[in-house]
């Protein structure tokens, strides 16, 4: 069952509501999909955690991804990861889900969708400021637009905007061409290559949804990082 | 157009809520646990740590008290050694002070019997010695040796000068010999003396077999005589001689 034509780019375009601009594409749909599935599988997981030596193997693979996500978190950023977790945390669970889920017969997923990639590059864009504002303060954060002159204001609000949209481009691009090599290949070779191709696309997406987790931590990292180099006492006290 | 706003909007709202409810679901529970058997783990440790600096306390105490039965011990055994080898010590005076009085007695036991044996000897080889020269004076010379020794007696008292007598004789002066006198002899001997001590009463005479061969006379507190007893004791001294002689001698294997 295939919700999308091949020619169909991304999977905003299949309309199952729509009312005014309100619309209910299948990104959304397989986005609230991916969303239960998460969220019901974190708490069956969660409901009945062990805090003895002897744990599940479910408990333990998440607490192997957890404390995987926290050591990337605290090598990059170099400051204590708990503050970071839930925001880098969702955004790799959120994307590898999606991306690992295509592997199930007609699941589009929706970062194959420049709308979902453009959104989770918009959290990340409001969420560098957020952190460093509250990493340092208004004054402070504001301050490194203007370093190492004035004249780099301009060029720094650029760089802000340029990544941001790199990030969203960059996931969309790898998943949608992914997924659209497969449905062409599939419709040219059926046999064996498209399996090849989707592991293929399986291994993609998962390095994705790290490099997108990464990026946004690097981010991050260099807004709350700038106050350390400032401001190295407050931060020792801290 | 590849971007459709209102599901930038929509995704935005659905990751924000996504957000809160894995870290209500997830992290946060994951986050509690892992903290929670961290500290477990951790007051575990501690309580291996605590019952380890315990049983080293134990292992200490029973070291020391292991340490003070060794000293013990070895304070015994010295203690017994000691008071063994004063034992063995004592055991083995005790022992040589017994074979010294066993020696002793044996020796003085040894002496008298030599004593005993030298007096028979003495007695019996002057009786022999007496016999022999009795038969032989008797067979060749038709005489009698105690005749022979009277005769000598009286010749050796008659030639005594006046200060080798007696000056006064209170008791009864008595004549001892080692056989029977005959009366004539008897005469014999109480006229020699009545010549030389004119005042004496009347001799006694007895026989004393021990002066075998010889005749003693005592009167006034001196005592002469005159028998063979210097040449036995020659005799028995060169016999004691060549016993001890060969009693010195090493065994031969």
């Amino acid at each position: 069952m295939n919700f999308m034509d091949i020619k169909q780019i991304s999977p905003d375009q299949v309309v199952f509501f729509q009312y005014h601009f309100i619309t209910l594409n299948l990104t959304i749909v397989f986005t609230w999909a991916v969303m239960v599935l998460l969220v019901i599988g974190s708490w069956l997981v969660t409901r009945r955690l062990s805090t003895e030596q002897k744990i599940s193997s479910w408990q333990n693979i998440l607490e192997i991804l957890v404390t995987g996500i926290q050591d990337q978190i605290s090598e990059i950023s170099r400051q204590k990861a708990k503050r970071y977790m839930p925001f880098i945390g969702t955004l790799f669970i959120f994307i590898a889900a999606c991306n690992l889920l295509t592997v199930v017969p007609g699941y589009e997923s929706p970062t194959a969708s420049l709308s979902t990639t453009a959104a989770l590059a918009i959290c990340v864009f409001i969420s560098v400021p957020l952190f460093g504002i509250a990493q340092k303060g208004l004054g402070r954060y504001l301050k490194q637009y203007i370093q190492p002159t004035v004249f780099m204001l301009p060029f720094n609000i650029m760089g802000e905007l340029s990544r941001t949209l790199a990030l969203a481009v960059r996931l969309f691009g790898n998943i949608m061409s992914g997924s659209k090599i497969v449905a062409i290949l599939l419709a040219i070779i059926p046999f064996v290559f498209p399996v090849i191709l989707q592991l293929l696309g399986l291994l993609t997406g998962l390095i994705q949804a790290y490099i997108f987790a990464v990026l946004a931590m690097v981010y991050i990292a260099s807004a709350t990082q700038i106050q350390e180099q400032s401001d190295p006492q407050k931060d020792d006290n801290q | 157009m590849l971007i459709d706003w209102f599901t930038v909007g929509a995704q935005v709202v659905n990751f924000l809520i996504l957000l809160v409810l894995l870290k209500i679901f997830l992290f946060d529970r994951i986050k509690q646990a892992m903290d929670q058997r961290e500290n477990n783990i951790k007051e575990r440790f501690d309580k291996a740590k605590e019952q380890e600096a315990k049983a080293k306390e134990t292992r200490d105490t029973y070291e020391k008290k292991t340490q003070s039965l060794q000293d013990e011990w070895d304070a015994r055994l010295k203690e017994a050694d000691k008071e063994a080898k004063e034992r063995r010590e004592s055991l083995i005076k005790e022992a040589r002070e017994e074979v010294d009085g066993l020696k002793n007695k044996w020796q003085n036991a040894l002496e008298q019997e030599k004593a005993s044996f030298f007096d028979r000897f003495k007695k019996q080889a002057a009786r022999l010695i007496f016999d022999t020269v009795e038969k032989t004076l008797s067979h060749l010379a038709d005489t009698r040796a105690q005749d022979q020794a009277v005769k000598k007696f009286l010749s050796r008292f008659e030639a005594l000068e006046k200060e080798d007598l007696p000056k006064e004789v209170e008791t009864q002066p008595r004549v001892s010999t080692g056989f029977e006198l005959s009366e004539s002899q008897q005469k014999s001997i109480q006229k020699t003396v009545s010549q030389k001590l004119p005042d004496l009463e009347n001799i006694a005479f007895e026989v004393r077999p021990e002066l075998v061969f010889g005749i003693a006379f005592a009167a006034g507190g001196k005592k002469m005589t005159w028998h063979a007893h210097d040449y036995v004791s020659a005799l028995e001294k060169q016999i004691n001689q060549a016993i001890e002689s060969k009693d010195h001698e090493p065994q031969k294997q």
